[in-house]
Order: C-alpha cells, then structure tokens, then sequence
C-alpha cells in the first residue's frame, strides 16, 4: 500500500459522530479563557484582583528593577508575563512539594520568565532528611532553595536538603549547571539553555559571560535577587544568599553546540550524544591535557584520611596548574563581586564531554605493590558476614573478590578490588538470580553474561564481563575480536557452587559464575559465550555486544 | 530546505496571540479549526468513541490552559496533536492494565454514531489492522499518515532519531500491510 492510499484510506475511515463533543470543548475552552477575565493580560489579571495593593507595589519595584538593571532591561521583552507569578515571599504557585520539604514552608524568593514565556521560580524551603528507614544512618533538618518551573510538566528543578546545624558558610559562587529549558525539552529544534546557580552572603552581582565559537565574549543577561533581611528569614536562611538565572538563545546555543559540549540530553537521561567539530576539537585538547597532567595528581592513598580543603589544593596544586594551561576552557565564565565591586570568585562550567577521561590515562593499582595495605571494604548496614564467592587477579594481575551478602535488599553479588577503588554488582531476591539464564528459552541456555562490560580504570587495565552458568558447564569460552576483527580468547574464570555449599549461601539451586577479562583495545564488537560441558561437547552459545 | 514545523497561517498566530490575552473568540476558533484532526486521530489511536471524544476535548483544555506557556513563535498544530497522541498512548496503556476490557476492535465501535451511511468494508479492514498494531505502531502510522508529519518530525516530536521513527513506520507499515492481507483472504 502507497503512502498515498494509506493517507486516503485512513481519511476515508469514518469517525463517530462527535459534534456534541466538539461543542462541549467549545463551551469548556470558552469558560476556561473567560474564568480568566478580560484584561489584556491574563496573568496580571489574577494576582491584582487579589492583592490589588501588592499589584501596585509589585508594578512600581518591577519599572525600577526593569529601568535600572542590565537583565531588567533585557528582560523588558517579556515584561508583561512577570507580574502575577507566585509572589516573592508567598507560597510557590503549585503548592510544590518534595519528598524531603516540611509541608508549608515553601516560600518563592525570586521569580521571572524565560525568553519563551515558562515561569520559573526559585523557592526556599525546610527540611528535613531521614534515611534511617533505608539502613543509612542519616538524620538531620536542614534547608533547601531549588529552581522551580510551574507550569511546565517536567522532572526539571529538583532540590536539595542541607543539614542546617555545623552548615559552613555558603561558598560565593555555586553553579546548578546549565540545562535545557524545560518548557523545550522536547519537540524544539534548537532548545534555549537556562544557566542557573546560587551564592552565598558575600556576593552582591553575577556576570554570566558566554564566550562564543569564536572565541568572542559577551556578558549575558543574568536575573540575580539577593535575599536578605526579612525576605531570608522568612525563607529560614540563615544567611544572605543570592540566586541567578540567565539564558542562552538556542540558534546561539545550537550554532556553537553548546549542549552537546556539556553533554545536556545524555545527563539528563535522553538523546544521544552527537558531538560537533567544535566538540570533537575539545576532547582531543582535552585527551592531550589529561596525558601532560594525570601524572601529576596525588595519589588518593597517600593522601591523609579526611584531607581539609586545603591540603587538597596543596596536593593538587601541581596538577591544577597544569590542566589550567592544557585543558580546553568551558563556553560559560561565571564571575561573583562582593558590594565594592571586586571579583571574589570566578568558575569556568565545566565540558562535560571532553572532561570525561580516557581510561588509558587512569593508573590501575588492583595489583598490589610491596607494602600495600588491602583495603577494608565498609559493611552495609544489616547485612550478615560476607562470603566470597570466587576470588583472582585480572591479566595485569589486579586481584578481584566476588562476595555474596546478604542485605535489606536481598542476596548481594559484588566484586570489589583490595588494592583499589572500583566495584559494586547487584541484589535481588534470588540466587541465582531469576533472569540468569535470559527471559527467552532460559532452559536451553547453558552459559550467559549478566549485565554488562564493565571498566574499573582505576583497578585494571582490562575490561569484564561476567555470568552464570548451569551445574553442567565445566568450562566457558569466551571470544572477542580484536580492532581488525580478529577472534581471541579471553582469559576466563569459573567457579561452582555445588549441592553441598547451597546452604553456606542461601542460593536456591546450584550454579556456575564465570568472569572474563577484555583489553580495552576489543572495540565495539559482538563478544562470543560458548558453554561446554565436562566430555567437551558444546552445549551453547551466546552473544553480546562488547559495549561498556 | 523544508522547516521542521510547518508555517503556521498568519490568521492562526494572530488567533493565538488573542487567546492569550483572553478572547473566547479566538479560542473557540482555534477549537473548531483543530477538532476534526484531534478527534479523528485519537479516535485511530484509541479505537473507542467515547474515549476519542474525552481526550480530543482534554487535550483542547490543555492546550487552552497552557497557551501562555506556548511559544508564540512555533505552530499551535503539532503542540495540539503531542498532546493527543500523548494521551491516547496513555489512555491505551491505563486500559491494557484493566484486563476486563477487550483490547480487540472487531466491527462497528460500539456507542459510535457512524456517519458514513454504507459500511465501507476496506475501511473496516484498515480499521480491525490497526487495532492489531502496538499503541505506539499505530500513533506513528496515524502522525505520519493520516497528520501528515515527516520522520525528522515525529523524531523531534517524539525525541527519537528520525532514522527510529523511520525503521519503526516501516516496520508498522509490513505488518499493517500483512495484516490487511490476513483480512482480506478472511474476507474472501
């Protein structure tokens, strides 16, 4: 069937009647619009017949702010839409509510509208945090603000909860991260981008300077409200703090790939990552920046156990200053000056994307040098003692344990590295797990990864890969292909947990475990599983994508 | 190049920017000039006639009460119809979770008032194929097909690679097209 016909065809197809549907949407939207009243401007509307002193007020601090301040003027262009938002020092406008917040002391501290015309709203709240339920030990008050956008139906804004007692004073300049502005995260080509953050009681002005991919820079609108005096302790800040907010237009944004510089849809769990000349320009610079300096950072074991903030910058000092002259600077400067106009802090956003470091410039120390001390791994609260599963040592001759505990949270598998940082695996109600084998045909699978390739560059040089077996299988190839396609073993260990062990660790059934280890260098190809059984014959085969 | 969003007519971004500052006028313009569409495409998608009317008019009230989120500067017709695919895939999975409905559409939807005064077989056919689609198949054959969008499109509408949306079309449009083949042998 032609596109065509199909297009003819779904037309011709004939739909219910629905003209008194049509005609109550009609009545419903007519209401809708009208509940709303007649002025000129909808929003304004609502807020003045409520508040008709606090509209005037509001009116005549907005026509000051809007003459005398950079971003008020450039800002003049949507004017009209920030009158009647939730007002600064009232509750939010959606009764905002978070897992954390003590219902009732939300107040907005700060509010305006984006280029496109989305409210937000930077609200300040108490709170409180009790983890203990999940077998963390951590229970406090504290505070929060969050950046909040009404009327936009999105995961945007978040929050967090400070613990208020023994707080240190809020640094100058705190960055939240630049993102896509909500109200376009999906269905716009070309996104603006919000740029928000807060400060702390010392900062007075924000500049926001967004240098192009040219290389030229121009300070960007920023909306900054200091809150202070009354409106802080309404808020219960213990301090002064300031919030900011400044856009970026998207056609700007998209022209020097700003977002995809920062990696904005892959952090925020959608998109892929496409990376531009300009991108891709930066994570060479980058690459080339982290083989001159990665040696010159301390070495975390050497480092005093809860180092102070400044033995951190006398330990990395050296390896500061090198990345500052060799790693590829960020499109966004934010600059923090106290009331005489000095700059007292100053932060580059960081370039997500050519910041991520290659793996091949991470020492691997999983295999214990003469002195070494093996690390205590911490117990997870109400779990019972550990019993390790199968221990070895990768082909750099890092040692590996996996160990089976049992938590809240069911049985836990884990590897874990004694002579480095890196590990971790999964719980679940059964051992071995339901889904060992596949959810398809698991009856004829004989040997199968579990999860996926993972990398511990700071343990070892080589990847893994890891599964289950059946009682069966004595022995598990496992084949990848070099970058030129060519087929290799990977060196592969398998443990068996027998009929006579099944109660030491409360597995359901007896099982195989197997892990094998990958250089770096396999690629993104397809990895074989070959399960064989004691007389040698194949009892199996799987596949799976060498992705780590 | 072809823009991504159509141009919207002047006449509708003036509408618009009257409804925004209040006029019933402009919204009930806006209503009538986009309910056949709305309608006719949750109706596709959701193969029940009561549903269709309730999600065409709850998308209209949406839309309405979030026009001043709307960007004046994009078109009001692929913001309206997001919302009503969206909540016709909603729709369709909050009834798959209550089993005691039939999911199946095997004639003439029940309660519907047919306008067409013959019962059009290939219709029919076209109609009992698609229910037969997944929800998700079927609101991509109804947005490319029967709205009109292109895969680069659908793909920002749906915050998909268009070359996704493309392997999906085509992949609903064989088993479309198998299934039509199904009816027709059963028909014969």
């Amino acid at each position: 069937m032609s596109p065509d016909l199909l297009k003819e065809r779904l037309a011709e197809i004939p739909a219910p009647q629905a003209v008194h549907a049509r005609e109550k949407a009609v009545l419903e939207a007519r209401a809708e619009i009208e509940a709303r009243g007649v002025s000129e401007d909808p929003l304004r509307r609502g807020m003045l017949r409520q508040h008709p002193l606090l509209g005037l007020a509001a009116a005549v601090v907005l026509v000051v702010v809007l003459l005398l301040t950079p971003p008020g003027r450039a800002a003049s262009a949507w004017v009209g839409e920030l009158v009647g938002i939730g007002d600064v020092g009232g509750p939010p406008s959606q009764g905002w509510q978070g897992r954390f917040i003590k219902p009732g002391t939300a107040i907005v501290i700060d509010n305006g509208a984006a280029p496109d015309g989305s409210r937000y709203e930077w609200v300040a709240y108490r709170c409180g945090e009790n983890l203990r339920s999940e077998g963390i030990d951590t229970k406090f008050e504290g505070i929060g603000v969050a950046l909040q956008w009404p009327k936009v139906r999105s995961e945007e804004g978040g929050g967090y909860c400070e613990e208020l007692q023994g707080r240190p004073h809020a640094p100058a300049l705190t960055s939240n991260g630049v993102h896509i502005l909500p109200s376009q995260f999906k269905g716009v080509a070309k996104p603006d981008l919000v740029i928000e953050g807060t400060t702390g009681p010392r900062v007075h002005r924000i500049r926001v300077v967004y240098r192009d991919g040219e290389g030229r820079r121009r300070d960007l609108p920023v909306d900054f409200a200091r809150v202070e005096g009354r409106l802080r302790r309404l808020a219960s800040q213990p301090e002064a703090l300031g919030t900011f907010v400044a856009f970026l237009p998207g056609d700007v944004a998209a022209r020097d790939e700003v977002a995809s510089r920062l990696d904005l849809r892959a952090l925020m769990g959608t998109g892929t990552l496409k990376l531009g000349p300009i991108g891709r320009g930066e994570r060479a610079q980058a690459r080339e920046g982290f083989r001159k300096c990665a040696h010159l950072e301390p070495n975390p074991g050497d480092l005093p156990p809860n180092p102070s903030r400044s033995a951190m910058e006398r330990a990395m000092g050296p390896a500061t200053r090198c990345y500052d002259r060799y790693m590829p600077t960020g499109p966004l400067e934010y600059m923090a000056y106290d009331e005489h106009g000095r700059v007292i802090q100053r932060m580059n956003e960081p370039l997500v994307t050519a910041m991520v470091r290659p793996a091949d410039t991470i020492k691997a120390e999983g295999r214990e040098e003469p002195g070494d001390k093996r690390r205590r791994l911490p117990k997870e609260t109400g779990s019972d003692a550990r019993k390790v599963l199968m221990s070895g040592r990768a082909p750099d001759g890092a040692l590996y344990e996996f160990y089976l505990e049992q938590t809240k949270y069911g049985v836990c598998m884990q590897i874990w590295w004694p002579y480095a940082f890196g590990g971790g695996g999964s719980c679940g109600p059964d051992l071995p797990p339901a889904r060992a084998y596949g959810r398809r045909n698991p009856e004829r699978v004989f040997a199968k990864p579990f999860g996926f390739l993972s990398d511990e560059p700071r343990a070892t040089t080589s990847r893994y890969i890891s599964g289950f077996a059946r009682p069966r299988v004595a022995r598990v190839q496992v084949v990848y292909r070099d970058s030129r396609g060519r087929p290799h073993d990977a060196p592969v260990q398998l443990a068996h947990v027998t009929a006579s062990t099944l109660g030491k660790i409360e597995a359901s059934e007896p099982f195989g475990f197997w892990i094998a280890f990958i250089p770096r260098s396999a690629g993104h190809r397809q990895i074989t599983v070959t399960a064989y059984a004691g007389n040698g014959d194949r009892l199996g085969e799987q596949f799976t994508l060498a992705r780590p | 190049m072809r823009p991504w969003y159509r141009v919207p007519a002047r006449d509708e971004a003036s509408l618009i920017r009257q409804a925004r500052r209040g006029s019933a006028d402009a919204v009930e313009a806006l209503v009538r000039r986009h309910w056949d569409a709305a309608h006719r495409a949750a109706f596709l998608i959701v193969h029940d006639a009561g549903a269709a009317e309730d999600i065409a008019q709850e998308a209209m009230l949406a839309a309405v009460r979030s026009i001043d989120c709307f960007d004046r500067r994009r078109p009001f017709k692929p913001w309206l119809h997001r919302i009503v695919v969206n909540r016709s895939l909603d729709w369709l999975r909050a009834r798959a979770r209550r089993p005691e409905v039939s999911v199946e559409v095997t004639g003439p939807v029940a309660g519907a008032r047919v306008e067409a005064e013959a019962p059009d077989v290939l219709s029919d056919e076209l109609m009992r194929a698609l229910a037969q689609l997944d929800p998700d198949e079927r609101a991509l054959v109804v947005m490319r097909h029967l709205l009109g969008y292109r895969s680069p499109e659908l793909g920002r509408m749906l915050d998909m690679p268009a070359a996704t949306v493309r392997t999906r079309l085509a992949r609903a449009i064989t088993r479309l097209r198998e299934l039509l083949e199904a009816e027709a042998r059963k028909g014969t």
